[in-house]
């Protein structure tokens, strides 16, 4: 195996030979530096010098001048990488050197998210005021600059080659002189080798790139960042001159909390807490080392390190997984590149079925290519052959996207097929009970769809088909040579039949007259219904008989808890009693196994189903909206639903949710590399086989999450390879299946593992498998899991570092996963799984669950921890630069002014808190009313007024909500002491502050803290 | 027989009436004296009756009388007749048929040999009565309006449904205004159209598979007495005078599915309109999917809910055997040949036995209800004279209907 894969090879390694002749070169030179240098820093043995050399070169970064450094040097290990490979086998001495470059990628990967703490600028120019101490780093800072200098010289060639590359990438201003800076730092290297002192070039280095932190803010975070680390180090382990020189090159991040426990002085600056104010941060940068990855938007790693051994899985306690968001919608100019391969046939490798895609090697000329999830040797198909050129590359990379991106669309030719592709397909189940008719629900509804018709995808195959229920079921003739439909009623819930054999889902096209109206006179048809009861039951049965034929997507509009026919269901939402005990999550599961199999019917059909729930009362979300989770489908809860308020939300969800990108009659699957395999999806779909996930319809609203297993006891290969392929029908006829490939690489080290662990897919797994717990445990224990598997997870990356660093009373964590405690303790009060039976109705806290189970990272952190902003010092602002000082507070009490308007938002629902003491003027211009009227804010609507500040502040609403135009936040107002509106709808929301039976942020953490040192 | 031009009329006031004035007819106008002659007689002693004929307006009939009729005691409780003997100065009359004697009732107490009733006088051997409302004499309530519930089938071909359409209207535009009519359709269903829903044509459709009894079908329609649990309890309708002469728990139902011909008129024009034939694919080889059976139950059903004990008829179009559910005389596949007399004779008619079952039990109901069933068949099955045929239904249609019409405008009988 190993000389064919030497020959295999070749591309790679080829650039790396040319990068490689200088490297070998040079590896004498940097050792010969080192030797030099040793003497003065250290008068001990050799070996400490070469364990002494990483850590000065690790020192470097947490200086401001590290800050200049992150970016190229991200690129320099990446390089390094490669040539282990060869050194190893023909130069045992170089593999010294370099074995101390991987070690310092963290320090510099972490230098760009330390520009997050933005917020936290100011609290931090207190630090900064104290330059003295700082200096003191930056005095041993020229002594490590000598290696560092040393070390680029061999890579200068790859750098200058990837610098391209990196500057698009960057396009900030800001960057560029950073960049540039590297570039002369070799220079100075090389003019201090030849003999030049030490430590005068590097001083008057130091100092410039010192004052730049000045004049830009994102620097000055991370130095004063540096410096609380710093002071702790020092005020720790000060004595020692060998143990200060050891502190210096901790590559973590620590707060100090007290370690006297019962102490009033909690010991923690909580300004100073970590907080993820600028939301989900995509890790991009994955793509500048691994450029032929799909972008993160569609396919996310909980790390992007697998590890290599079992035995490393054991040590890692967050979930090792994937979140997939399969049609994540892409910005303008990033489309994904539709792929016909015509008469060639779709290109996939014959034993694993892997997708052709830019991580597949060719060889034997380019008659042949590798599969890079399984290596198998295939034949290329002659209309698809392609010469190669010296390094092994085709002379057609470039014009192929699938050889050269990391997501693609191929067309599916027949054989992907089982029957002719299906058209667009809608039927909507609508209640026209009394509740339904009174709370104004069946305008908005006839109204929205209507409006929508232009836009349903598909034109102009697209079917529509409507079917209303009380007590009876209303089927609808559609037929196209009537003036208006036919309204047929069949009473006989026992024995379901359809009364007509066509013309119930028809061609819109055809039959738009009659569908028109029909939706014209649907609100005045039951408007004197008085009718009480729901047959959903039997509803969904005859849906069930309509779309089989063709499948699509079947939307329940809801008012009624179903209390006819099969699938009845009986309120059950006021037992108390459960809570806390054994029986407490039967509550939260379908109580009637109806729901559960006419799903599976559904899926079978390939019929998707959609559950809009409006009613006052309880209404059995567990129950009903089993039907979306095993459906691919969705569930919109609109709790005492009333046309006034809840007109705008409902229409433009129910708009987005008809009009968006959909796929129909879909699988999807994701393949692995050796050795690693998916073992549990999490999710809105029904799994066909142990790895097929059958969607009748998916959407650019949905992502999945998935969980990983090694299945060998150790990882034989450098990389794993991940395939995301989702086969489906567009909307307009065609059979796609759409590709996303990545790679990451296999490591032995767990610091790795924590150095590249992405917060955002981590919580959106915890997340799932958090609310997929709570339906077969009680919340309490759930919660308690979820912070188990926190503290196990900090103990064990604390124990990576307690032998070689004093942590004392400190709480470690890397800097990838800051905001993971505070997400935690997000996730614990978070609707879905607060508090108990009193905190959260019973609906309400399903409804959210199965929200949580299909939004995508960047909705999800937003959802848990909602965004908060000050809006009344905007409002006077420019309008066109209201976007650029919208900052995000943290979600405690505290920051709350009493002459403040504030806006909280998690993507569902707006809520603006009125402070006491906010002027009366401003009030009556944003709400129109004057509160010295007493008016019932529940009742408010937020319309724009005929004055400035109302329009700046719809300007602003309209603003986030652009953002994200998936759900459509509900604008509720609430006045601060309002109870119980305040607790309810704010308080319960600031994920910091202490609650009833909850605690804040700060006892969370010194919680975490004392049980991770126990 | 309306047909008779007036160049007839003559001839037949010179000919006497072979049916008499009472519209009786013996096959002998004498009777035995004893068994031995009657048993000689080959022709049997038989009569036949027309209780229903209009009477030859030139006969010297008296008016209806505007009083209930004297009856003799239980249980004969035959009428005061012209045969009975009566004693004037006893105040009592021997009626002819059971011999008993019967005392005159107060209202009587005026009669003489000189002051004799109507019903007494030996020429008025057919009188009628009136005998509705208070029972006073020309100030009874309004009779309610005749009812026609259609019950067409669309098993038919494009152009029989167009005949029957054709048929419909001309029919329709015969009804007295205040005539209510309903409208059931089927096919391989039945649909009973909601006539009084404007907002857009609304039918209830029943499965034409499933024998339904009425109280399910009242169920269906909501119509039970019970109450349906879908509808909160209505509060109890003041009691009253009974509108129109029925009772307020149906006025609903009349409401909804029998509507007087002055409303529903337009409605019933486009629901004919676009009324087409059964949508539901007949396999190759097969007959057309026909429920009557289910169809006249839930007619039944409805008249029996809406207008029990008032006169009403279903007026039932059929173009061919029933093939699908309760009442089924053939199966679907036409390799099956229909019933002949051979058959039943054998017994070798499959369907026969429930069949007949199931129809006895719908003219069961409909004699409880009193209502009335009329049947136009015109069965294609296996004959080809369709353009007669279905000619022939039209013109019998239209004359059925204006005969009856006309005989309805004079007050209802007992007899």
């Amino acid at each position: 195996m190993q000389p064919p894969m030497g020959n295999e090879r070749p591309p790679p390694p080829g650039r790396t030979v040319s990068a490689f002749v200088p490297g070998a070169a040079v590896p004498p030179p940097p050792f010969a530096a080192g030797g030099p240098f040793a003497p003065p820093p250290w008068q001990g043995v050799p070996p400490p010098q070469s364990g002494a050399a990483a850590p000065h070169f690790g020192a470097v970064p947490p200086a401001a001048m590290g800050g200049f450094r992150g970016p190229p040097s991200s690129q320099g290990p990446f390089g390094a990488g490669t040539p282990p490979q060869r050194p190893f086998t023909s130069a045992p001495p170089p593999q010294s050197p370099f074995t101390s470059a991987p070690p310092s990628q963290g320090p510099f990967a972490s230098a760009p998210p330390s520009q997050v703490p933005f917020a936290s600028a100011q609290p931090s120019q207190s630090p900064f005021t104290s330059p003295p101490q700082s200096q003191g780093p930056f005095a041993a800072g020229p002594p490590p600059t000598g290696p560092f200098a040393a070390t680029p010289a061999p890579f200068r060639s790859p750098l200058s080659s990837l610098a391209q590359p990196q500057s698009p990438t960057q396009g900030a201003l800001p960057p560029p002189p950073t960049y540039a800076r590297p570039l002369s730092q070799p220079l100075q290297a090389q003019g201090y080798y030849p003999g030049a002192p030490p430590s005068n070039p590097q001083f008057p280095m130091s100092r410039p790139a010192f004052q730049q932190p000045v004049q830009n803010m994102p620097p000055p975070p991370m130095g004063s960042a540096a410096t609380f680390g710093n002071q702790a180090a020092y005020q720790s382990g000060g004595p020692p001159v060998g143990g200060t020189l050891q502190s210096l090159v901790e590559d973590f991040q620590s707060l100090s909390l007290s370690s006297v426990p019962g102490s009033l002085d909690p010991g923690v600056d909580v300004k100073g807490l970590p907080r993820p104010l600028d939301g989900d941060e995509e890790p991009v940068k994955l793509i500048e080392s691994y450029p032929f990855n799909c972008h993160p938007r569609y396919f996310r790693l909980t790390t992007h390190a697998i590890p290599a051994s079992q035995s490393l899985v054991s040590r890692w306690h967050l979930p090792l997984g994937a979140v997939v968001h399969p049609l994540a919608e892409s910005p303008d100019g990033e489309e994904v590149p539709v792929i016909n391969f015509g008469s060639a046939g779709v290109i996939r490798c014959r034993r694993c079925r892997t997708y052709i895609n830019p991580y597949a090697t060719f060889a034997d000329a380019g008659r042949k290519w590798r599969c890079n999830l399984c290596t198998l040797l295939n034949d290329v198909p002659g209309e698809y052959f392609c010469a190669l050129d010296a390094s092994g590359r085709r002379y057609d990379t470039d014009q192929r996207p699938e050889l050269s991106k990391g997501t693609v669309e191929f067309v599916a030719p027949t054989e992907y097929m089982v029957r002719p592709p299906m058209p667009p397909s809608y039927f909507f189940l609508i209640d026209v009970s009394v509740s339904a008719v009174r709370s104004g629900l069946l305008e908005i509804v006839a109204k929205t769809i209507k409006s929508c018709l232009d836009e349903l995808p598909g034109f102009p195959r697209t079917q529509i088909g409507f079917l209303t229920f009380d007590s009876t079921l209303h089927f609808h003739n559609f037929k196209s040579s009537l003036s208006q439909p036919q309204m047929m009623v069949v009473a006989d819930l026992d024995d379901v039949f359809l009364p007509l054999p066509d013309d119930l889902l028809v061609n819109l096209v055809d039959s738009r007259h009659v569908v028109e109206s029909f939706l014209d006179s649907l609100p005045n048809m039951f408007h004197d219904n008085v009718n009480v009861e729901s047959a959903l039951g039997p509803a969904l049965k005859a849906a069930f008989m309509v779309m089989s034929q063709i499948g699509g997507k079947l939307l329940v509009f809801q008012s009624t808890l179903p209390s006819l026919g099969i699938g009845r269901l009986r309120l059950r939402g006021d037992d108390v009693r459960a809570y806390g005990t054994d029986k407490e999550h039967t509550l939260r599961v379908p109580e009637d196994p109806f729901y559960k199999q006419m799903a599976a019917e559904f899926t079978k059909n390939q019929i998707a189903v959609d559950i809009f729930s409006f009613s006052e009362k309880y209404s059995d979300i567990a129950s009903l909206g089993s039907l979306a989770k095993y459906t691919g489908g969705q569930v919109y809860h609109y709790p005492s639903f009333q046309a006034p308020t809840h007109e705008d939300k409902l229409k433009l969800e129910l708009s987005r949710d008809l009009t968006r990108e959909t796929a129909w009659e879909s699988v999807m699957r994701i393949r692995c590399g050796k050795g690693v395999r998916f073992t549990t999806y999490h999710g809105h779909f029904m799994l066909r086989s142990t790895d097929l996930l059958a969607l009748p319809a998916v959407d650019s609203d949905k992502a999945f999450a998935m969980q990983l297993s090694l299945e060998e006891t150790l990882m034989t290969t450098q990389t794993v390879y991940f395939q995301v392929a989702l086969l489906y029908t567009s909307s307009s006829g065609e059979r796609r299946i759409r590709v996303h490939t990545a790679a990451a690489p296999v490591v032995t080290d767990l610091s790795e593992m924590y150095r590249q662990a992405d917060t955002g897919a981590i919580v959106s797994l915890l997340g799932r498998i958090a609310v997929e717990n709570s339906l077969s445990d009680k919340l309490d224990s759930v919660r308690q899991q979820l912070q188990l598997k926190l503290v196990r997870s900090l103990k064990e990356y604390r124990n990576l570092y307690v032998v070689q660093h004093r942590i004392g009373g400190r709480l470690i964590f890397p800097e990838s996963l800051k905001f993971l405690p505070l997400y935690i303790l997000a996730i614990c009060k978070t609707l879905a799984l607060r508090g108990g039976y009193a905190d959260v109705s019973l609906d309400e806290r399903c409804a959210a669950g199965f929200s949580m189970m299909i939004l995508p990272v960047k909705r999800l952190l937003n959802f848990i921890y909602p965004s908060l902003y000050r809006v009344d010092e905007v409002l006077t602002m420019e309008p066109n630069k209201i976007d650029g000082w919208l900052k995000r507070l943290p979600l405690t009490f505290q920051c709350l002014d009493t002459g403040g308007l504030y806006l909280l938002d998690d993507g569902f629902t707006f809520l603006v808190w009125l402070g006491r003491m906010l002027p009366p003027e401003l009030v009556n211009n944003i709400l129109g009313v004057s509160l010295a009227n007493f008016p019932d804010l529940s009742k408010i609507l937020l319309r724009e007024c005929d004055n400035e500040l109302s329009r700046n502040f719809m300007k602003i609403l309209r603003y986030l909500r652009e953002k994200d135009p998936s759900y459509h936040q509900l604008s509720l107002v609430v006045r601060q002491g309002e109870q119980p509106r305040e607790s309810y709808l704010l308080l319960s929301n600031l994920v910091e502050d202490q609650m009833a039976g909850t605690s804040s942020y700060v006892d969370w953490i010194q919680q975490i803290h004392r049980q991770t040192q126990s | 027989m309306w047909a008779a031009d007036p160049s007839a009329a003559p001839a037949a006031a010179v000919v006497a009436d072979p049916d008499g004035p009472d519209a009786v007819r013996l096959t002998w106008n004498t009777w035995p004296r004893s068994k031995v002659e009657a048993s000689r007689c080959v022709v049997p002693l038989a009569a036949t009756i027309s209780p229903g004929r209009v009477p030859d307006p030139s006969a010297a009939s008296p008016p209806p009388l505007p009083y209930p009729p004297l009856r003799c005691k239980a249980p004969c409780s035959a009428l005061l007749n012209p045969f009975a003997r009566v004693d004037f100065a006893a105040k009592i009359w021997i009626c002819p048929f059971c011999f008993s004697r019967n005392h005159f009732p107060l209202h009587y107490s005026a009669i003489s040999e000189s002051n004799v009733p109507a019903e007494l006088f030996p020429q008025c051997s057919t009188v009628e009565y009136i005998v509705g409302g208070a029972g006073v004499p020309g100030v009874g309530s309004s009779p309610p309006p005749p009812v026609f519930l259609f019950v067409i089938d669309t098993c038919v071909i494009e152009e029989e449904l167009g005949y029957v359409k054709m048929a419909m209207r001309k029919a329709t535009a015969l009804l007295p205004e205040h005539a209510l009519v309903g409208l059931v359709t089927f096919g391989t269903q039945v649909h009973l159209h909601e006539l009084g829903f404007s907002d857009l044509s609304k039918i209830y459709v029943f499965r034409g598979t499933k024998e339904i009894s009425k109280d399910q079908i009242l169920d269906q329609l909501e119509l039970s007495g019970a109450g349906r649990p879908g509808f909160p309890m209505m509060p109890q309708q003041p009691s009253g005078p009974q509108v129109n002469g029925m009772h307020p728990s149906v006025t609903a139902g009349v409401n909804r599915f029998l509507l007087p011909v002055s409303e529903c008129e337009c409605t019933l024009s486009t629901l004919l309109d676009e009324l087409q034939p059964d949508q539901w694919p007949v396999e190759a080889g097969n007959r057309a999917i026909r429920c009557t059976g289910v169809a006249l139950s839930v007619a039944a059903g409805l008249l029996g809910a809406c207008m029990p004990g008032t006169g009403a008829m279903i007026i039932a179009l059929l173009g061919g055997p029933c093939t699908e559910g309760p009442g089924m005389i053939v199966s679907k596949d036409l390799s099956e040949p229909v019933r002949s007399h051979k058959d039943l004779d054998k017994d070798a008619a499959p369907h026969f036995q429930k069949a007949v079952k199931f129809y006895d039990g719908l003219a069961k109901q409909l004699v409880s209800q009193g209502h009335v069933l009329d049947v136009f068949a015109s069965a294609l099955d296996q004959v080809c004279i369709a353009h007669c045929l279905v000619s022939s239904l039209c013109l019998h249609l239209h004359q059925y209907l204006y005969f009856f019409i006309h005989n309805q405008k004079r007050k209802s009988r007992i007899f």
